[in-house]
């Protein structure tokens, strides 16, 4: 299943879906910081998002998201 | 939803404080149930909510006139400097706040001219911070995937705390901003204007840099308007670092590249975290993690668009994660490219004959508005 839903015809890739986890994974680092400073919670978030963009430049998946409508790998 | 998470306004305080945040909510609401329920209307949802966003920031900065924080403190500095002529990195300033920077300026000089007519209006730099982030959404909603790139432009004013930075004057927006009309330049065959871009990017931020090699992959940029790019930025530079060179140093080489790991010890970044174990990585970790990184995108990453957007998005990220110095703001600029790259990357048409290895040829600079290309000539127009 897709991150996000599929709206206006349009289809996201898989890596698609790696990339919008990521950017969330880093952009929810705000959740986890009090004035900017340092949390390993925090830490723990970036490194996530870090890890995702890797998988999606390393590994980024030729199949179409379930979450569209095209065929099944 | 969870951009309503102490949505803005670290010191900020009052009513204006209080506009800020139930505009952030209201808007994180709309965003929310327009996208799940998958409306046809999202785009204006999205322009919508970059229009509120915006008043919700200058709610915010109402709301925290004087945040005690260097960079703030540097930039009205620097502000006032130009305005009376002189040199930006010879301003005398405290923020009063102990352990913090004070006097000269850090950042390159882009970033304090792109800013300097907000304050000259406005008083404070910060609504130039708030205009190149909206310009950046609708730049993403206008030129981006129908959907996705409406969706993504949503995303880089409304995260959790994403006033936070606005409130700080952390100065990435300005150069995720020249990258996106970059991006939309060189998508419509407007090379020069992409130079330009670039250029501009170039010179507000040290960080920015590490994009130049990324750049010059491109194929519809290449390495020629890349080093046109460097060049004018270099050219633009050069009268500042030459005018007083031991200030430029110091403000901005020596302070970001030489400072003590241990002054920030409150980063975000697995350097940090060894800090906090009681050992310094030191600077070849980050040498070679980003090196490693660039090399890894260019190797794997085709040279479009695309590649372009999630490249540096990986490079930022990886660079971030291993050096001594990435707070907040760094991170917000990483995401923002990753939001990008979906954007104007990878998006395809439901319903069309979908073949496994299509993908890696989708190309924002010969998309498109309105058109899709593949080599595998599996994706149809939009």
């Amino acid at each position: 299943m897709g991150i996000a839903p599929r709206v206006g015809g349009e289809q996201r890739s898989c890596r698609d879906d790696l990339i919008l986890l990521a950017a969330w994974s880093i952009l929810g680092v705000g959740g986890a910081i009090t004035n900017g400073e340092y949390s390993a919670r925090a830490v723990l978030l970036v490194t996530v998002g870090t890890a995702l963009l890797l998988s999606a430049v390393v590994g980024g998946s030729k199949a179409p998201s379930a979450s569209g409508t095209g065929p099944a790998p | 939803m969870v951009a309503t998470t102490l949505p803005a306004g670290y010191y900020g305080t009052g009513d204006p404080l209080l506009v800020s945040r139930a505009l952030t909510l209201a808007t994180a609401v709309a965003v929310f149930v327009s996208w799940t329920m998958g409306g046809r209307h999202f785009r204006l949802v999205a322009y919508g909510s970059i229009v509120v966003m915006v008043g919700a920031a200058v709610a915010m900065i109402v709301s925290s006139p004087h945040p005690r924080i260097d960079v703030w403190y540097s930039l009205q500095a620097a502000a006032r400097g130009i305005s009376h002529g002189r040199n930006i990195y010879t301003t005398r300033w405290t923020s009063g706040a102990p352990g913090e920077f004070s006097n000269g300026f850090a950042y390159l000089p882009g970033s304090a001219v792109l800013l300097w007519p907000f304050h000259a209006m406005l008083g404070d730099v910060r609504y130039g911070l708030v205009a190149a982030l909206a310009v950046t959404a609708l730049l993403m909603v206008r030129f981006g995937h129908r959907t996705f790139g409406a969706v993504a432009g949503c995303l880089v004013l409304l995260y959790p705390k994403a006033l936070f930075g606005i409130e700080q004057s952390w100065v990435d927006p300005l150069i995720l901003m020249s990258v996106c009309i970059m991006i939309v330049a060189v998508r419509h065959r407007r090379r020069g204007w992409a130079v330009v871009a670039f250029a501009v990017c170039l010179t507000c931020k040290q960080q920015a840099w590490i994009l130049l090699p990324l750049a010059a992959l491109w194929k519809d940029f290449g390495w020629r308007r890349t080093l046109v790019s460097a060049g004018g930025a270099l050219a633009f530079i050069a009268p500042w670092a030459m005018t007083d060179p031991r200030a430029f140093y110091r403000g901005a080489v020596s302070y970001n590249l030489f400072s003590s790991a241990w002054s920030h010890f409150d980063s975000l970044s697995l350097y940090a975290a060894v800090l906090h174990h009681g050992s310094d990585p030191g600077t070849m970790f980050t040498v070679v993690a980003t090196v490693g990184a660039i090399l890894l995108c260019g190797f794997r990453l085709a040279g479009n668009g695309f590649g372009f957007c999630l490249s540096a998005a990986t490079v930022e990220a990886v660079f971030n994660l291993t050096s001594k110095q990435p707070y907040f703001n760094e991170w917000e600029f990483a995401a923002g490219l990753a939001l990008m790259a979906v954007a104007f990357g990878e998006v395809r048409r439901a319903g069309t004959a979908d073949e496994p290895g299509d993908l890696e040829a989708v190309d924002v600079s010969t998309a498109g508005e309105g058109t899709t290309k593949t080599v595998g000539g599996a994706v149809g127009g939009d």
